[in-house]
């Protein structure tokens, strides 16, 4: 293909967010290993390649525009912008939040804030993927930095131990996911998805010559939604995860808890829709089952949670079950034949959107929690807390009751449009599952509700000397930023949920 | 001026002030949610003047506003000749529960002031809705006000009864919200719609089993909160366990919110899955009503006895609404603003000698007739009203609901009617069972000294339920004269839409007539009582 030989201006302009990313990444990499006082600086330097990002999906968003480059293996569309623009936000908040880490840090500083810029970029690269092969690159391009950072802290046990698991299991599933690429190009003859649909995928034709391509077609999506369920940490491939989360300094936590899990599952709607749309009579009830388990286990793991990061750790896992929601009704109508299924994109774009914001804000809660960013904290240490920080606790409430779905919050609005976006497919199977969804929701109340009742409903415990909340500066402004995210989406979902007509109409190239 | 939503948000203006100024504390945050009460009293009172009593039509419509647009979720309030009243119960209620506040709440005060303003706008949301949405935003938008207020600042078992409030409400909550969006991708593209005038008309004519399905995820919420039997079983702890004013809005408003969203969403979109549940959910209340009953007869804690007391008027309410004619209806909606104002009483004064003895124990009281003349004659009133003694606005209300039960179609209406009968019965039992031991016999010595009689601030917020109802009590005309052409609308809607087929009608002559569309008399016996 003629495409490959030389880069033409537009495949430059297709790859805008990822060139930022990248751009800024390697700036910040730079100056944090070159100069010793350059901590602040890269931090800037990435924070600014973050806020430029998100600026230009913000703008962006909405439009309807699709750009194509590299002979259509990437693609710049609404989609890639609205799941590009919660990484960039959770990418600029979490930066924020860990200058405390990186001021106790001898070194590497730095180099720190470079790799978050540059798991970003693989971020969009997994956001815009119309290739598998350009999946499994973003793929790998944030998983290689997110190993490294998970291990930041080399001389403490348990972040050594969250990096090497997390090493473990990634390679793990990057190969089970290459298989996956790999027996599916077997099948179906291309590694494109839009190719991929129109060829031996199209509507009516899909598979029915050959048995032994079907049987290869099918575990080749298989071990792809494997792959990627161990990225996004889907039950039953979720192990890993409490562990990792508990065990990595809190900022990198914070930072592997939204954009990871927004991207892989907006990967994995772009491939499985687009790409693997006419298998959706296999796959969605596969997922259906993923769904139930991953909502379920998270949550009851979630429930008797004494500690804050391993308590979000389980609660990230449900909420990504929440998201399959999306995925599953538009498979469902997709195998209808109706052209309706595109609608479920916003949801998955609002939902990553609102649970950046409530996400980050609940993590910068939890820093505030203890002296360092090392090792888990209890949650018990919020007692009392709206004596002396009324305004601390206040916002803790605001993210623990979004992250619950109650209004007026943008987490209920998330809630909303997912179960939409599921029961717009009219399955019965699918009301069951959303059903199950509900009920799920009430479960997470309880432990949700835990902080809140600790920071409103028990005094202060007297005997211990100090106060338990450690404010720090940076902290309060991601929650205060995240606050004023969480309400504003709150009171106008549709700056967001007007773009649904817009996302879903560029997602496909003009017939 | 879209003057509707303006008092509904009133009260978060004062919230807001409240966090602003929350420094103060002590006696501003009283005052200045006393002022914001009052005010929004006054102006849902103004409402209330321009309302026209005749017409089954919303009314006092603000200008719809487009929230988001993509899905069809529209900013929008009205009131009807049903939700009006539950309206004006909310806002009067709330200045009973500032004032009933004033004295008992003695830590971090301007913040509950702020979760009691807040919940007030969720209240008078829930009744002005009319986009399903938005009804649902307020409706869930109460809880954690709510659940603050049981769990800050209750009693000694504050964070098991708030949670236990909080989870049993919000799983209702969660289906209904499945129900809603399963409700509006069932209706054909075009008509998809999340407005409650609309869903009236296009619901009802949806496949049956769907209904089936529909109304159960839409009742089971509201079964919740109503209480009925068997979902009860939070109500005595929330009650017991939260501050006066908590219970006083708990027992006054949260209730008739499930009661509401019976009568509007589930009978007014569902009429398959009411004529199906609607025998099940009868003999629910009827149970509710003697098990309710039967259960306040052997409580020692006042508060508890009153609490059992409303799953039981509760059950009355049921009875009316599902009784499925006017007059039912009529007595239902009548019943809950009574209920309202004569468990709030109750509660207000239970929570006045609390307040003094700290004990709601009845063995710990005797002989309070003589120590305190005013308090007992008071609360006399007040337990004659809720009994159900003619001239008190109880008497009205049960009467309606029992007659509208009597004659309603269903098969077994007139078992249900006597058994309900029994109920107003053991309703006498147990509240003067209670009032004899508290305020008769032998006075009981305590280490403080006689008890102090009732204050002014006291005295106002009791004299103001008093004034309420006495005046159910003797003119109810007014306020059924206004509901009656809602209730009418909604009986109509109903028997429209299952096709006006004739249902098993034992005593046909006493039923009332209801004609298909428009012109529906009242029985006689009933229509003097209400022109008059």
């Amino acid at each position: 293909m003629s495409g490959f030989e030389i880069v033409q201006p537009s495949d430059l302009g297709a790859v805008l967010l990822i060139l930022i990313m990248v751009l800024f990444g390697l700036a910040s990499l730079l100056v944090g290993s070159l100069f010793r006082q350059g901590t602040g600086m890269s931090a800037w330097i990435s924070a600014v390649g973050f806020i430029l990002t998100g600026t230009v999906c913000a703008i962006s968003l909405g439009r309807g525009e699709r750009a194509e480059g590299f002979a259509s293996g990437y693609v710049l569309d609404d989609l890639t912008y609205g799941l590009v623009l919660p990484c960039a936000v959770a990418g600029l908040l979490s930066i924020l939040l860990s200058l405390r880490y990186l001021q106790s840090l001898k070194h590497g500083a730095g180099e720190f804030c470079g790799l978050m810029a540059l798991a970003t970029a693989g971020m969009a690269v997994m956001a815009g993927a119309q290739d598998l092969v350009v999946g499994f690159f973003g793929v790998e391009l944030l998983s290689v930095p997110l190993y490294i950072m998970a291990a930041y802290s080399r001389r403490d046990r348990l972040s050594n131990e969250a990096g090497l698991k997390y090493l473990m299991i990634g390679s793990v599933s990057s190969a089970i996911l290459v298989f996956g690429i790999a027996l599916s190009y077997a099948a179906l003859g291309t590694t494109n998805i839009i190719a991929m649909a129109d060829g031996r995928l199209a509507a009516g034709a899909a598979l029915a010559e050959s048995p032994f391509t079907s049987v290869t077609a099918l575990v080749g999506l298989g071990l792809i939604i494997v792959g990627l369920g161990f990225k996004a940490a889907l039950v039953p491939f979720h192990m890993w995860c409490p562990d990792v989360y508990q065990g990595a300094p809190t900022p990198v936590t914070t930072f592997f808890s939204v954009g990871p899990k927004v991207a892989t599952v907006g990967l994995l709607y772009r491939v499985l829709l687009v790409g693997f749309g006419g298998l959706a009579e296999w796959w969605a009830p596969v997922l259906g089952v993923v769904a139930v388990l991953t909502m379920t286990v998270g949550n009851l793991g979630a429930l008797l949670q004494p500690q804050g990061k391993r308590m979000l750790a389980y609660s990230g896992i449900a909420h990504a079950g929440y998201m399959l929601l999306a995925v599953i009704g538009a498979g469902v109508l997709y195998a209808k034949g109706s052209d309706d299924w595109a609608a479920a994109s916003v949801a998955i774009v609002f939902y990553g959107l609102s649970y950046s914001f409530m996400n980050l804000g609940a993590f910068a809660a939890i820093s505030q929690l203890g002296p360092s960013d090392l090792g888990d904290v209890d949650l018990d240490r919020l007692k009392g807390l709206h004596v002396h920080r009324p305004f601390a606790a206040a916002g803790l409430t605001l993210f623990m009751i979004s992250l619950t779905g109650i209004p007026i919050t943008a987490g209920f609005w998330g809630k909303l449009s997912v179960f939409s976006a599921a029961l717009s497919s009219g399955a019965g199977w699918v009301w069951a599952i959303v059903i199950i969804a509900a009920i799920n929701s009430a479960i997470s109340a309880y432990y949700y509700l835990r902080p809140v009742a600790y920071s409103y409903m028990w005094e202060p415990e007297a005997g211990e000397s100090g106060e338990t909340w450690i404010p720090t500066q940076s902290g309060s402004w991601v929650m205060a930023a995240a606050g004023i995210g969480v309400l504003g989406l709150a009171l106008l979902p549709a700056v967001i949920l007007n773009a649904a007509d817009a996302i879903g109409q560029s997602l496909l190239p003009p017939p | 001026m879209p003057w509707l939503t303006i008092t509904i948000f009133l009260p978060t203006v004062g919230a807001a002030l409240l966090t602003v100024l929350r420094r103060s504390g002590g006696q501003g945050a009283r005052v200045i949610s006393l002022a914001f009460t009052i005010l929004t009293a006054v102006l849902s009172v103004a409402l209330a003047i321009g309302f026209n009593g005749a017409s089954p039509d919303y009314q006092l419509e603000d200008p719809k506003v487009p929230w988001v647009p993509a899905l069809g979720i529209n900013f929008h309030v009205a009131l009807d000749g049903i939700s009006l009243w539950l309206f004006l119960l909310t806002t009067f209620l709330s200045v009973i529960a500032v004032l009933g506040s004033w004295t008992s709440i003695t830590k971090h005060d301007s913040a509950f002031f702020i979760c009691l303003l807040l919940l007030e706008t969720a209240m008078l949301g829930v009744f002005a809705a009319i986009d399903l949405v938005l009804f649902y935003v307020f409706w869930e938008a109460m809880l954690i006000p709510m659940y603050l207020i049981i769990g800050v600042w209750g009693g000694a078992r504050r964070l098991y009864a708030a949670i236990k409030f909080f989870l049993y409400t919000f799983v209702g909550g969660v289906l209904m919200l499945a129900g809603i969006i399963i409700l509006y991708f069932a209706l054909p593209e075009p008509d998809r719609t999340f407005s409650i005038p609309e869903l009236l008309a296009r619901a009802p004519q949806l496949d049956g089993s769907l209904q089936l399905t529909l109304f159960v995820l839409f009742g089971l919420g509201f079964a919740i909160k109503v209480p009925l039997f068997p979902f009860h079983t939070w109500l005595p702890d929330a009650h017991v366990e939260a501050p006066t004013s908590g219970s006083i809005i708990l027992a006054g408003v949260l209730l008739k919110m499930g009661a509401y969203g019976f009568l509007r969403l589930c009978i007014g979109f569902f009429p398959v899955g009411t004529e199906v549940f609607g025998p099940v959910l009868m003999w629910l209340a009827v149970i509710g009503i003697i098990y309710g009953g039967a259960a306040a007869m052997w409580q020692t804690d006042m508060k508890r006895l009153i609490a059992y007391s409303s799953v039981s008027h509760l059950g009355f309410v049921m009875l009316g609404l599902f009784a499925l004619n006017p007059m039912g209806i009529q007595g239902a909606v009548l019943q809950m603003v009574n209920h309202g104002l004569s468990t709030g009483a109750l509660f207000l004064l239970v929570g006045m000698i609390y307040e003094r003895r700290h004990s709601r124990m009845i063995a710990d009281y005797g002989g309070l007739w003589e120590e305190v003349p005013v308090y007992s004659r008071i609360f006399l009133v007040v337990a004659l009203s809720s009994i159900g003694l003619p001239g008190l606005n109880g008497f009205v209300g049960e009467l309606l609901t029992l007659m509208g039960t009597f004659t309603s179609a269903w098969v077994q209406a007139q078992l249900w009617a006597i058994l309900g009968c029994l109920g107003v019965i053991i309703s006498a039992c147990y509240l003067l069972w209670m009032y004899k031991r508290v305020f008769y016999g032998e006075p009981k010595p305590h280490r403080d000294g006689p008890m102090k009689d009732i204050n002014t601030i006291e005295a106002t917020a009791a004299v103001m339920l008093l004034a309420g109802i006495v005046w159910l009590g003797v003119y109810p005309a007014p306020v059924l004269r206004s509901i009656k052409p809602a209730a009418v609308a909604v009986v109509n809607r109903f028997e429209v839409s299952r096709g006006n087929v004739p249902r098993t009608k034992p005593f046909a002559d006493l039923a009332p007539d209801v004609a298909p569309l428009g012109g529906t008399e009242l029985p006689a016996v009933f229509s003097e009582d209400d022109e008059q």
